[in-house]
């Protein structure tokens, strides 16, 4: 038995983002216990006290071992890509091609870098060690720039100009055009006229001979590098990931103090409380206020789904947050309905014709582009229900991260009157539990605040890949896959990852049982 | 071949050579360390087991690096020759699913394997090291596949002529070709592990005699072996690869002629028999001395290793796949899509190397002047 198309694309879709949550809960720690660590090495620096160093030397073993598993779950996500999407192998040759290119230079940095790190921390001078993982975390969070921006592409395809909105009326211009319109329009005759004819269309780019007639579709191939949306997305979601991972090291330490009291754990809390404080500030007030503007403007759909503007409102809070302007409205489905009504009777054909003037569109062309607009806005808006809460609730779960982070900071440094009132709140519970219940909410609401965005981000592109110009459906594999052999795959995926997971948890808090033996043999004892 | 499509064929070329190196280095030593490992536990010998940690750390200290080249194939394959990278992903879409799989069990057991020693019980510690071994052989056997297919393009053929693509998915497992590069492959990987823990235990302030002995018959062992698989692929070649074949011996009209490389890797190999012999009878089952020269065993075999994928990959010039006589050319499977930005592609090649170099100090670094001389290493348990 095999699954058939529609079936193949749902659950490919599933997978994908199963893949893609596990990868993002090791690219996070990836990102976070640099910072930690680095922390940590400059204390042990300026005090000498030999506990930093320790505590660092830890989180580096830790560190190692997620970095082999990101890096394993991020070759998965891009093998993944190709393997599972092949239709995306365009995306990776045209505007993907610069942006992974890069990655994989920021990514071999990242682990020569992080080599280095482990095998000389603590046999070369501390300066030296902070040098060398500041350099590991700006080719970490280079890596998450790059492939930010492929995925930044597909949710607002830049340098595609005024194409998505011919075929979609209420879309934005996406910025200076960098395609070959004429070629764009062949590829998506192309993807159509394969969907209507039951065949693959992502096979279409198996064909030299169809590819040649294609021809040459991006003239810039820096495109994706430079459009607002990869840069809003850029800064939030690698501050997103540091966060995420600085939280999960405040965890581990908070419960090693609940556990054993011993105060030594809370000298890294301390260490690590402000670096989070200001990164869960400026998180919100400057790089999601940037995420926010961009989605209002180039995912209007999304933005509408956020706001479950089903008809157009007004709204001055969100509209100055959205757009800058109090009295812009929230511009709702029913407007953007309104605005595909206004296609008419006009078909691709009329589209095709006006760009290539004796180009043949055989069936595509007969499509409907007012009938299409109207049946993807169906498909966005029955989205709108988990959007709206998910995007409300990673919302609320922000403000209870802030929260907490800001009680634990008062209760664990002297503020005037804030740290005696903390304390006073929270003294039922005893220090220890205190900070392990602050620091149990920090990670669960960082965790969801993260999830909770990502999944804004994606479901809310729906019912496209490419935002306006490609649906799943056209880049999904041929392949006829058995359903056993993908809850095998997605069976080894996940234990390998648990046991991954728990490899961390056995290498930070298991004792070593085996130095006696290693030392009776080295002959040093 | 026009200079952009020769980029992509130098550029891939380069990456699937170094990929294939160190993935020699880390299959070979991961055997090694999990079967030193495993008896060092059944037979209560420290020795062996330090041994198997110590061998472990050449693994190490390369995967991360050999994996990070698969991916640049992946990403080069896609961006300049995605017509090929397309029908690969359909055609020879199972294989590909079980090296993925592989892989994904692979790594994570390898950091396992590594983190955990000491702190989980010895047989559970052990069958981590034998699922972090055999995963390693598992990623070529899905991968060779790629390998089989553009040397004799069986199930491709097959999906060009129309036949149904369920078909093809499964026709892919039957190439000829790819049961002898596949053990040839196999048995080069143990090979080379060999010499070179043989070599890792010549090094000055790491000489230990009865380990180097390990590495060494290990590795003439499968050595031996490679007399039967070389020349039942290179006759495999002759029937189904006839243009590389007639390149690999530079016969009348080869369209690159390979012979002298060919020459020399027969001769790279020959050293390594008579380096091994001499070194048979000096470290006299680890019970003698290690010579000076045992350093070389090791280099010697990656350099044969090198030669012959050169051979095997390069040696097809100018075809990307073959067909009989004659082949498709990288123009045929050409990124013709967008204008590749030639002077930012230099300048990331450029980058990846200046990271190659960094990344062999690194080793030396590790391997030679730190990484060894922490035995045990340091606990690490108190913080």
């Amino acid at each position: 038995m095999a699954l058939v198309a529609g079936d193949i694309t749902s659950a490919l879709l599933s997978v994908s983002s199963l893949g893609i949550y596990i990868h993002a809960m090791f690219l996070s720690i990836s990102l976070g216990f640099p910072v930690v660590i680095g922390a940590l090495l400059f204390k042990y620096w300026k005090s000498g006290d030999g506990d930093y160093l320790k505590f660092a030397k830890t989180m580096t073993g830790v560190l190692g071992l997620n970095f082999a598993l990101g890096a394993i779950t991020g070759t998965l996500v891009e093998f993944g890509l190709v393997q599972a999407w092949p239709g995306s192998i365009f995306v990776i040759a045209t505007f993907g091609f610069v942006p992974m290119t890069l990655e994989l230079v920021a990514f071999v940095g990242e682990i020569v870098l992080l080599i280095w790190f482990i095998v000389s921390l603590g046999k070369v001078r501390p300066v030296y060690s902070v040098l060398v993982i500041v350099l590991y975390f700006i080719f970490a969070a280079a890596s998450g720039v790059f492939i930010t921006a492929v995925n930044s592409w597909m949710n607002a395809p830049w340098g595609t100009g005024s194409l998505p909105s011919a075929i979609y009326p209420f879309l934005p211009e996406y910025g200076p055009t960098a395609i070959d319109s004429q070629s764009m329009i062949k590829l998506k005759v192309a993807l159509v006229n394969a969907l209507f004819s039951s065949n693959s269309p992502s096979q279409l780019i198996q064909d030299p001979a169809i590819a040649k007639q294609i021809g040459l579709t991006l003239r810039d191939p820096l495109a994706a590098l430079f459009s607002p949306y990869a840069i809003a997305s850029a800064l939030h979601n690698v501050t997103a990931g540091i966060i995420v991972g600085i939280s999960f090291s405040l965890g581990g330490y908070a419960f090693k103090f609940f556990a054993k009291g011993d105060k030594k754990y809370l000298k890294v809390i301390r260490v690590i409380l402000p670096v989070l404080l200001v990164l869960i500030i400026v998180q919100p007030v400057v790089f999601g206020d940037m995420m926010g503007k961009a989605v209002a403007t180039y995912d209007p759909t999304k933005f509408a789904l956020i706001e479950g503007a089903a008809h157009t409102k007004y709204d001055p809070l969100i509209a100055f947050l959205g757009y800058g302007d109090p009295s812009h409205p929230i511009t709702g489905f029913s407007d953007f309905e309104n605005a595909t009504s206004g296609l008419g009777g006009k078909t691709l054909g009329d589209l095709v014709a006006a760009v290539l003037p004796n180009y043949t569109a055989g069936a595509a062309g007969e499509l409907n582009l007012m009938r299409l607009g109207l049946d993807d806005l169906a498909k966005a808006e029955s989205n709108m229900p988990f959007v709206n809460a998910a995007y409300y609730s990673k919302i609320a779960f922000g403000i209870l991260d802030l929260i907490s982070v800001a009680v634990l900071v008062t209760f664990l440094y002297r503020i005037p009157v804030l740290t005696k009132t903390g304390r006073r709140l929270l003294s039922p519970l005893g220090e220890r539990k205190a900070v392990m219940v602050l620091a149990v909410l920090v990670v669960a609401s960082s965790v969801l605040v993260s999830s909770l965005g990502w999944a804004v981000r994606e479901v809310g592109r729906k019912p496209w890949t490419v935002y306006g110009l490609i649906y799943p459906d056209e880049v999904v594999t041929p392949v006829a896959i058995n359903p056993m052999v993908m809850v095998a795959f997605v069976g080894v995926f996940v234990v390998m990852a648990a046991v991954g997971v728990y490899g961390m948890y056995v290498f930070a808090a298991k004792p070593l049982k085996f130095m006696e033996l290693l030392k009776k043999g080295a002959g040093v004892e | 071949m026009n200079d952009t499509e020769m980029l992509g064929f130098a550029i891939l070329g380069t990456a699937v050579i170094l990929h294939i190196i160190i993935v020699n280095i880390t299959i070979g030593t991961g055997w090694i360390s999990a079967v030193a490992r495993f008896l060092g536990w059944k037979k209560n010998d420290a020795n062996l087991e330090i041994m198997g940690r110590k061998v472990f750390k050449i693994l190490i200290v390369h995967e991360l690096f050999s994996g990070v080249w698969g991916t640049i194939i992946t990403v080069v394959l896609a961006g300049f020759f995605p017509t090929l990278t397309a029908i690969a992903t359909d055609v020879i879409f199972y294989p590909i699913l079980i090296s993925l799989s592989s892989i994904i069990i692979r790594i994570p057991t390898i950091a396992l394997f590594w983190y955990t020693w000491g702190k989980v019980r010895p047989g559970i510690h052990s069958a981590i090291g034998f699922v972090m071994a055999l995963s390693g052989f598992a990623i070529p056997l899905g991968f060779r596949y790629i390998f089989s297919e553009i040397t004799y393009p069986y199930a491709v053929g097959m999906a060009l002529e129309g036949t149904s693509r369920d078909v093809v998915h499964t026709a892919v497992f039957s190439n000829p070709v790819y049961p002898p590069l596949l053990l040839h492959t196999w048995t080069g990987a143990l090979s080379i592990g060999g010499f070179i823990v043989a070599s890792f235990f010549a090094i000055k302030g790491n000489i230990n005699a009865r380990s180097a002995w390990t590495g060494l018959w290990h590795g003439a062992l499968f050595l031996g072996l490679q007399a039967v698989m070389g020349p039942w692929y290179l006759l495999t070649l002759s029937s189904y690869a006839p243009l590389l074949f007639d390149n690999v011996l530079g016969v009348t009209g080869a369209s690159f002629n390979v012979l002298p490389l060919f020459t020399l890797k027969m001769a790279v190999i020959t050293g390594l028999v008579v380096l091994t012999a001499a070194t048979w009878r000096r470290v006299k089952k680890g019970a003698g001395l290690v010579p000076r020269y045992a350093l070389l065993l090791g280099p010697l075999a990656m350099a044969a290793a090198t030669i012959g994928e050169f051979i095997n990959d390069g040696g097809r010039y100018p075809y990307m796949v073959l067909l009989g006589q004659g082949g498709l050319l990288p123009s045929d499977f050409m990124n013709v899509y967008t204008g590749m930005p030639i002077d930012l592609v230099y300048g990331i090649v450029i980058a990846l190397f200046l990271f190659v170099g960094l990344f062999m100090a690194t080793v030396y670094y590790a391997l030679n002047k730190r990484f060894l001389v922490d035995v045990p290493s340091e606990p690490m348990n108190d913080a």
